[in-house]
This record gives structure tokens, sequence and C-alpha cells, in this order.
């Protein structure tokens, strides 16, 4: 028996072990805890083996990713950083192209509501020397004779006076900046109707010849009064930012911020001759004046 | 025989390999070149006790029914044994050939097995893709397995090494 056992002893084997398979297959479908602790002991055992595999193909996906793929990073990257630097420009010129539709926008409503004829023209350059009176400041327009542009005509900005054109050449103009210490304005406080001389400091503007009784206050607003022929009545000038008793208790010392922004010029009206109407006005109120002299002096 | 327990971490390792970096990917059955290798070589009772530890590995790897492949593997074991009888796995051909047919009557008993325990499997999709790349590396595996035996150098030979 055996040697009968010996001699089939593969066979028997087989057999027994088919059986076991056969029954393993059996619990497995029943869900038997018994396969269930086998199972488990060989997934306790090839899980570090699992876990080292896992990482050594993350590891070489990563640098399949990161370096081997990213061969030909570096003329896209070129390429990218051309279309990045054409896009670029592009942005900024369109930011340009919108700030001077935003300005010249602005230029027209102002054209628009002034009752004058206008030119407008680019702002070149604006220089600065310090004189003995302060900063002088001079603006260059790039409009001049061949436009009709002539000596002391008034020059505008959206926000308000800017100045008055002193030389003219034939493409080209100065104007002599509000600011300028050598710039004088006949005004009125729009409040008030208190008349003065607005003066430039070189920074700011100082209203002179206001009385000391005068009832100035922060924030009035300065207009042109109309009189010395150049620049039309009720254009703004600025603001009254500071307001003093003077040294000689007779007239106040007022400080006015133009209501122009001088920092950021770029364009500029000139105002090339008051139309008729306006010229009908002041022509009007010199009559009236003159009239309301005459009946004083009488 | 105890050369042969090599075999063990061999296909764990291989499966963990198979399973973690190129799941999906239709790679040989190592197991089944493993059984064929030992069924051509000697008829043990090693060698069916390794069959049914190789179907087990695979069945713990493969989440199939535990036993499944133990069967399958057991019965490859026999059958080549029986070929062995009327022919010679020796040339490369005949050893991709047997490899093929030898895999698809695995997946066939594992089919009909699994099929019987209410789990229905594509056997197209399933075993005829690894029967194929089974039938392409076998006799590279098989070639490689047996230089390894060659090489391998007597104990005293090792401790004169050492």
């Amino acid at each position: 028996m055996r040697e009968l056992i010996f001699r089939y002893r593969v066979i028997l084997c087989s057999v027994l072990l088919c059986l076991l398979s056969l029954h393993l297959i059996s619990k497995g479908r029943s869900g038997s805890g018994g396969v269930l602790i086998v199972s488990r002991a060989i997934t306790s055992v090839v899980n570090p083996i699992n876990y080292s595999f896992s990482t050594i193909k993350n590891s070489l996906t990563s640098i399949l990713d990161n370096y081997v793929l990213l061969l030909n990073i570096k003329e896209t990257n070129q390429a990218l950083l051309l279309r990045v630097d054409k896009l670029s420009k592009e942005n900024n010129r369109l930011k340009e192209e919108e700030a001077l539709h935003s300005r010249l926008k602005k230029l027209i409503s102002f054209k628009e509501n002034t009752p004058t004829k206008t030119i407008t023209a680019s702002v070149l350059s604006i220089s600065s020397l310090q004189g003995s009176g302060g900063w002088t400041r001079v603006i260059t327009l790039s409009k001049g004779k061949a436009d009709t542009i002539e000596k002391n005509m008034p020059v505008m900005s959206p926000g308000g006076v800017l100045g008055r054109i002193t030389d003219v050449s034939t493409h080209n103009s100065k104007g002599l900046m509000l600011i300028d210490p050598r710039s004088n304005i006949d005004v009125i406080i729009q409040r008030t109707r208190v008349r003065g001389i607005a003066e430039g400091n070189g920074t700011d503007i100082t209203l002179k010849y206001v009385r000391d009784l005068e009832d100035v206050r922060i924030g009035d607003v300065i207009v042109t009064a109309g009189l010395s022929g150049v620049f039309p009545k009720g254009l703004k000038v600025g603001e009254v930012t500071q307001v003093q008793k003077g040294w000689d208790n007779f007239f106040k010392s007022i400080v006015v911020r133009p209501s122009a922004d001088l920092e950021r010029l770029e364009e500029a009206l000139i105002l090339t001759g008051i139309s008729s109407e306006v010229a009908e006005q002041e022509n009007a109120e010199k009559i009236q004046k003159n009239l309301t002299k005459k009946d004083l002096g009488n | 025989m105890k050369e042969f327990i090599l075999f063990i971490p061999l296909t764990i390792i291989y499966w963990s390999f198979k399973s973690t970096v190129l799941p999906g990917f239709p790679l040989p059955d190592l197991s089944l070149v493993l059984v064929f290798y030992l069924a051509t070589k000697r008829n043990t009772l090693g060698g069916v006790i390794l069959a049914f530890v190789l179907g087990f590995i695979d069945d713990s790897f493969s989440s199939a029914l535990l036993g499944t492949s133990s069967f399958a593997l057991i019965l490859v074991y026999l059958l080549v044994q029986v070929l062995m009888q009327k022919m010679h796995f020796t040339r490369a051909p005949i050893i991709a050939m047997g490899a093929f047919a030898l895999t698809l009557f695995k997946g066939s008993v594992m089919w009909v097995l699994l099929y019987y325990s209410g789990i229905s499997i594509s056997y197209f999709y399933v075993f005829v893709p690894t029967a194929v790349t089974t039938a392409l590396f076998t006799p590279a595996l098989t070639s490689l397995i047996e230089v390894m035996q060659r090489v391998k150098l007597p104990r005293s030979g090792r401790e004169n090494i050492r």
C-alpha cells in the first residue's frame, strides 16, 4: 500500500491539492473567515513590496513628466515668451489708446461746452526753470501760426485754465502757464463775485488784491473775470485752499490750487476766438460798467 | 527542488510589479511559465506543490477567488507531464505554441470555475492577450531560467569565493 502511494504520490498530491483548491473556491464564494485570514496574510507580506514599486513608479513618472517630456519646453517657452512680449506690447498700446480716448472724450465734452472756437494741440513739453521769482512754467504746444494760433490766446484743459500763448512759431507755440510767476489773470470768486488777480508762484496760484473784509472761504471756486480781453468770462481757474490775513492788514493772503491737472498734461485746447455771442455779451457788460461809472461820477 | 523555491519570491515581486507599475497591461503569465518549465524538467511532488503555491499567489494578487489559479496550474502541470510523453518542448516555436495553448487552457479552467462561482469575465479580453504575450516571452524566459540554473555555483564553490 505504502509503495503504491509512493508510486502515485504526484497524482495523489495533485488530486488532494485540486480538492483543496475547490474547497478554497467554495469557501471564497461564501466569504469564509479562514480564507480571508490567508488572503490578509499574503496581502500584509506583499504590501511593502507594492509600496516600493509604487514609489519607484511615481518617481519614474515624475522624472518622465518633469524632465524627459519637458525636453521641448525650451522652444515652447521661447515661443510663449515671444507671444507674451507681443501681447504685452499690444496691451500697452491698447491702454494708451484707451487713455487717449478718455482724454479726447473729456476734451470734446469741454469743447462742446466752451462758447468759443478751439483748437486741440498736443503738449510737447513743459519746461521749468528756477528764476528769481520762483519756478517758471512754460508749455510747448504742437500748433502754431499755420493753425491760426496767435499770441495771448487762452490755453485750456478740461479741468480749467492752463495759461496763455506767449510765443508763436509756424508749427509750435509756447504758453505761459497760470502758475508761472509772470502770469496774471483777472479773476472773480464765483460765490461772492469778489475780484482779484491770480498770480502764479511756481507751484500754485496766489490770489492778490482781495480786501481783508471780503468773505473768502476755503473751497471757493475762482473763475476768470473776462476783463483783460484774453480770457473769456467764467472759465474755471482753481479752488481756494488757504486763506490768511495779509502782512499789510489790508489784503488777504489767499492760495488757490489750479483746477487743471498740470502734472498730467498731454493735450490742451487753444481758444482761438471768442464767439460773437460771448463778445456781444462782454461788450454789453463793459458798456453797462462804463454807464454805471458815469452815473456814479455824476 | 530547493532551487525552485526562488520562484515564489520571484512571482510575488513580479505580481507586485504588474499590479502597481503596469496594471491592466497583458504581461506574460509568469506563474504559468514557471510551472511549464518545472513540468518540462521534472516530475516531482515538489513541482505540484509549487504549482499550487504559485497559483495561490496569483489568486491573492488578481483578486480572483482563491483556488482558481491553483486548481488550473495543477492541471497545467499534469497536462504538461502527459504531453511530455508525446513531445519534447525543446525548440522555441514549440515552447511558444505550448505556452500559448497552456495559457488558454488555464484561462478556460479558470473561466469555468469562476463562471460556476457566479463571476463572469470576458475570456477573449482577459486570457487571449495574456496568452499572446506569454507565448512571445516564454522561450526567452525559460532559456533565462535555464542559464541561471547552469551558472549556479556549488555550495563549496560559493564558500571558496567568500
